[in-house]
């Protein structure tokens, strides 16, 4: 520990860790800086820490096993999510139980506080390995590498890699899938098939036809002044079982219209007009409320005859069919059950009332002023259909229901085919071969390498960078970016390149920094618009917003010369990844030093060379315990 | 244009040859529009920032001047100078020719046209058994047997070392040594970098490799030995003794050999299209071998050079 200076043994971790450790409590995760994290592995080796606290990275690659593992749950955040553990990590964790030689037994306990299915806990306790999958990937720095040599073939680099190998393997599976499928659609007999078939499409169609027409009688701009408080409107209801009906008219119930709102999407910009924004109504109607567990409550709206309780729930424009003449009045305060129960009677007052003839509904061209050429077309049409379900001679056939539903699965099921047939031809042909193809395009476009796929100068210093985005750092380096600013802001702009992380309320960097980060923002822009055009799949926004400004005014600080605690103050992260993002830069900086050779550019040659001699020293850098 | 030329030429044959070069100087002042400069010539960056000095240029009075004589290229904000004649410079993935000069612990040195030796570690090319394994003492006592002082070999350009030297690699069937051939020296200039170096031309039976470096190997065509190498090593080798090249392989190689001094007399581009161009069209015309080199087919190749870049240019032209 005496590797640290006087200033770095104040750090808070430090300070704070130490008397913990003296009662041989000892705690690890990847946040620690480096050197505790090692002298804590040393001293668990060594037994001396009695009760270890430590994340999943203790399970892996490290031989540490101790006499217990303790889960203290059995669910982890992966991100998005708390997540029941997969087995692979079960079996990871669990194994460092039991010391060879030492203990008779390991011993493993699951603290499981809440519900767990047994199917779930089976599938975690006795499960296999996780697979071993291929996640081989093409970069434009191998692509480079490979072109540059002489017999440097990537197609066939990549026919020997481990991941066409399993593309490989896989295909007799799907041979067989297909085969199985073929056979269950071929045993699928239905009579009057061609009739049926025909009636089918008419069915189609006249859905599609029905939707359009609602899309535009609910478009925004005309439904939302009807749908004030009080206004009766027919509902969609989700029968029971999950299959589509093939009714040709769907089931409805009614309901009160209370409230309705714009659905506030986060994502979306505030400059949208409104009428593209969705909405939401609340609606008052008969619901089935079913309890799942303590928390959770499902609930389904039912028809207005059927058991359940009146609740207010908030549907989509797109549920509600159709919206009547009639208003009913809505005391103001629906919060009291008899409130609701009594406004629901009324409603199925009406509902009788208007029996005979249905409930008077607003005529969307008179009423609601709906005026477009589309509506009236796709009107007629409907009628038209109308007319020719009546005389198709089919419709009355008593088992129509039965015959449709098999007639559905069948064409499900030929989709199915043509999926899993699809993916066998794409493993049959070399993977990656058209990525390769569009990323060669790439190269070419932006000109890293010529017609004859020989490598030219750009390209050769994207060579030399392997460990961040070869395109971005050789376009910035060529744009001239490096070239005029400072030691340290360059090392700045070279952190967006090492930080993946994202902090929630990560300061704004100052406003020089700000302005190198939005020159590299605008050259990843550009870079993966050419990408996008050369048919690379990529999503360009996902893409620029990978770089983080982050941790800028930290390393700058950094490679100002100031202390590790002063640089910790500057930023929210933890000590172990803002070491872990220096170490990479260096590494970065070693390769751009390579490739200012390369292009014979000394001065940035210099520059970057000075910049490693900037950033490493101290904690950052402190050498390892192991060696 | 002219360059040094070891032919004497008739009064006609120098008239025509003069033409030709005259035309090919007009055509290549169309083509090209990049500008020429000679050493201390300041080259005009118009005082944008950030500009990137690459080789061949340095700074002086806050001016960016030439260090060589040559072409001035950008690429985006780089300026580089590419030299017209240079001595080669290796890049990392290029083709060589070399000859060993000296067996070191470990190493073979290579003579290779470059400024300095390359050097071929023994641990970066595969051994006559196909093992891969650690070489040991013995191997390096038993380095002769796979190259010794004098041998041409063929290799890869792996890398410049920490400390400046240059490293080759022949990890592969294709590079080793290179027997029952000539190697031919020619300026590194004139040899492009391409997807291929290695030419297998069919019609002669004869291998042609274009090293990077200037040197050129033009030797009888060997089918690329197995992985497994056979047991009875000696018993080959012996074979390989009595067997003897050709006298029509040795005529090819001879008629390539002399295509290639052509086309490098004349100062063009040397690629394998050129040559076997060359090569077909001294045999059409009955030349000897021994007559390529003589006056009048080095001005009809000159002549015909011509004609071939007028046709491309009208091509281009549509």
């Amino acid at each position: 520990m005496d590797l640290l200076s006087d200033d770095e043994k104040k750090l808070p971790q430090v300070s704070n860790i130490l008397p913990l450790l003296k009662r041989g409590i000892g705690v690890h995760h990847s946040g620690l800086l480096p050197i505790l994290k090692e002298v804590i592995e040393i001293l668990f080796q060594e037994g001396l820490i009695k009760c270890l606290f430590a994340t999943e990275t203790f399970s892996i690659g490290l031989n540490m096993p101790a006499k217990t593992v303790v889960f203290t749950n059995v669910r982890k955040f992966d991100g998005d999510k708390f997540r029941w553990l997969s087995s692979g990590e079960y079996i990871q964790m669990s194994g460092r139980a039991g010391r060879r030689g030492i203990d008779q037994r390991g011993i493993c306990i699951l603290m499981v506080d809440e519900k767990m299915e047994p199917s779930t806990a089976k599938m975690m306790l006795k499960g296999s390995a996780d697979f071993l999958n291929s996640a081989f990937h093409l970069s434009y720095n191998m692509l480079l590498n490979q072109l540059r040599c002489e017999d440097g073939d990537p197609e066939k680099l990549l026919r020997h890699s481990f991941y066409q190998f399993q593309a490989d393997r896989a295909l007799p599976d799907l041979e067989k899938q297909v085969k199985e499928l073929t056979r269950e659609r071929d045993s699928i007999v239905i009579e009057e098939e061609d009739s049926l078939k025909d009636y089918f499409n008419l069915l189609q169609q006249y859905r599609s036809l029905k939707k359009d027409v609602h899309d535009i009688v609910f478009a925004p701009k005309y439904c939302l002044p009807y749908l004030q408080p009080g206004r009766l409107v027919s509902l969609l209801y989700a029968s029971n079982d999950k299959r589509p009906s093939f009714f040709t008219h769907e089931p409805v119930t009614w309901g009160i219209i209370v409230n309705f709102q714009k659905i506030n999407n986060l994502n979306e910009a505030a400059d949208k007009r409104p009428e593209d924004s969705q909405y939401t109504v609340d609606v008052l109607t008969r619901c089935m409320v079913a309890k799942e567990s303590e928390t959770k409550k499902s609930i389904k709206i039912v028809h207005l005859k059927e058991q359940g309780e009146p609740l207010v729930v908030s549907v989509p424009l797109s549920q509600i069919v159709s919206l009547s003449v009639v208003r009913l009045y809505i005391p103001k305060d629906l919060v009291p059950l008899e409130a609701r129960e009594n406004m629901l009677k009324v409603l199925s007052e009406v509902y009788s009332r208007f029996l005979k003839d249905g409930i008077p509904l607003l005529d969307p061209e008179e009423d609601m002023k709906v005026q477009s050429n589309s509506y009236r077309k796709a009107v007629r049409r409907i009628e038209a259909l109308d007319r020719l379900f009546e005389k198709h001679e089919i419709r009355n056939s008593p088992l129509i229901q039965q015959n449709l539903q098999v007639f559905h699965d069948k064409l499900e099921l030929s989709a199915k085919i043509k999926l899993v047939k699809k993916s066998m031809r794409s493993s049959t042909a070399l993977a990656f071969k058209d990525e390769l193809k569009a990323r060669k395009r790439v190269l070419r476009r932006l000109g890293y390498i010529n017609s004859e796929d020989v490598v030219m100068v750009k390209g050769q210093v994207a060579c030399e960078i392997s460990s961040a985005d070869e395109l971005i750092l050789t376009e910035l380096m060529f744009s001239g970016s490096f070239k005029d600013i400072s030691i340290e802001e360059m090392v700045a702009l070279l952190s967006c390149f090492v930080w993946q992380e994202k902090l929630q309320d990560a300061p704004k960097p100052r406003e020089e920094l700000e302005l190198l980060f939005s020159q590299l923002q605008e050259t990843a822009r550009r870079v993966a618009n050419v990408q996008l055009d050369c048919k690379v799949q990529m999503d360009i926004d996902s893409f620029v917003n990978s770089f983080r400004s982050d941790v800028m005014e930290a390393v700058y600080a950094w490679a100002k010369g100031s202390k590790f605690f002063e640089i910790m103050e500057l930023s929210s992260v933890f000590e172990g990844s803002l070491i872990r993002a220096i170490r990479r830069l260096e590494e970065i900086l070693q390769q751009l030093t390579f490739a200012a050779k390369a292009i014979g550019e000394t001065e940035l040659e210099e520059k970057f060379q000075e910049a490693v001699k900037k950033i490493k020293r101290d904690i950052v850098f402190a050498a390892s315990l192991y060696l | 244009m002219m360059r040094e030329l070891h032919v004497s030429l008739n009064q006609t044959q120098k008239v025509r040859l003069q033409a030709a070069f005259q035309h090919l100087s007009d055509i290549g002042s169309q083509a090209s529009s990049g500008l020429l400069v000679s050493v201390s010539d300041t080259i005009p960056v118009n005082n944008e920032d950030g500009i990137l000095k690459g080789h061949g240029t340095s700074e002086r009075d806050g001016q960016v001047v030439a260090t060589v004589c040559g072409v001035v290229e950008r690429v985006n904000k780089l300026v580089y100078v590419r030299a017209l004649r240079a001595r080669y410079k290796p890049e990392v993935g290029d083709i060589i020719v070399g000859r060993v000069i000296e067996i070191a612990p470990k190493r073979w040195k290579l003579e290779i046209n470059f400024s300095q030796d390359a050097v071929l570690m023994l641990q970066s090319m595969n051994l006559p058994d196909g093992i891969q394994r650690r070489r040991t003492a013995v191997d390096e006592l038993n380095m002769r047997t796979i190259f010794e002082e004098n041998d041409v070999i063929c290799a890869e350009v792996r890398g410049f070392q920490h400390d400046g030297s240059l490293h080759l690699q022949a990890r592969s069937q294709k590079y080793g040594k290179l027997e029952r051939g000539q190697l031919l020296r020619v300026p590194a200039y004139l040899v492009k970098r391409r997807k291929q170096h290695f030419h297998d031309l069919e019609q002669y039976g004869v291998d042609l490799i274009l090293g990077c470096n200037g040197f050129i190997w033009v030797g009888e065509h060997v089918v690329p030995a197995d992985n497994e190498m056979v047991e009875d090593q000696e018993s080959t080798l012996k074979d390989k003794e009595q067997s003897y090249t050709p006298l029509e392989i040795r005529q090819n190689i001879c008629r390539i050999a002399n295509s290639v001094r052509l086309i490098s007399a004349l100062g063009f581009a040397i690629s394998v299209d050129a040559i076997i161009d060359t090569a077909e069209a001294s045999k059409s015309s009955n030349v000897d071998i021994k007559d390529m080199l003589g006056a009048e087919f080095y001005v009809q190749t000159a002549e015909r050079e011509v004609q071939k870049r007028i046709s491309l240019l009208k091509k281009k032209r549509g």
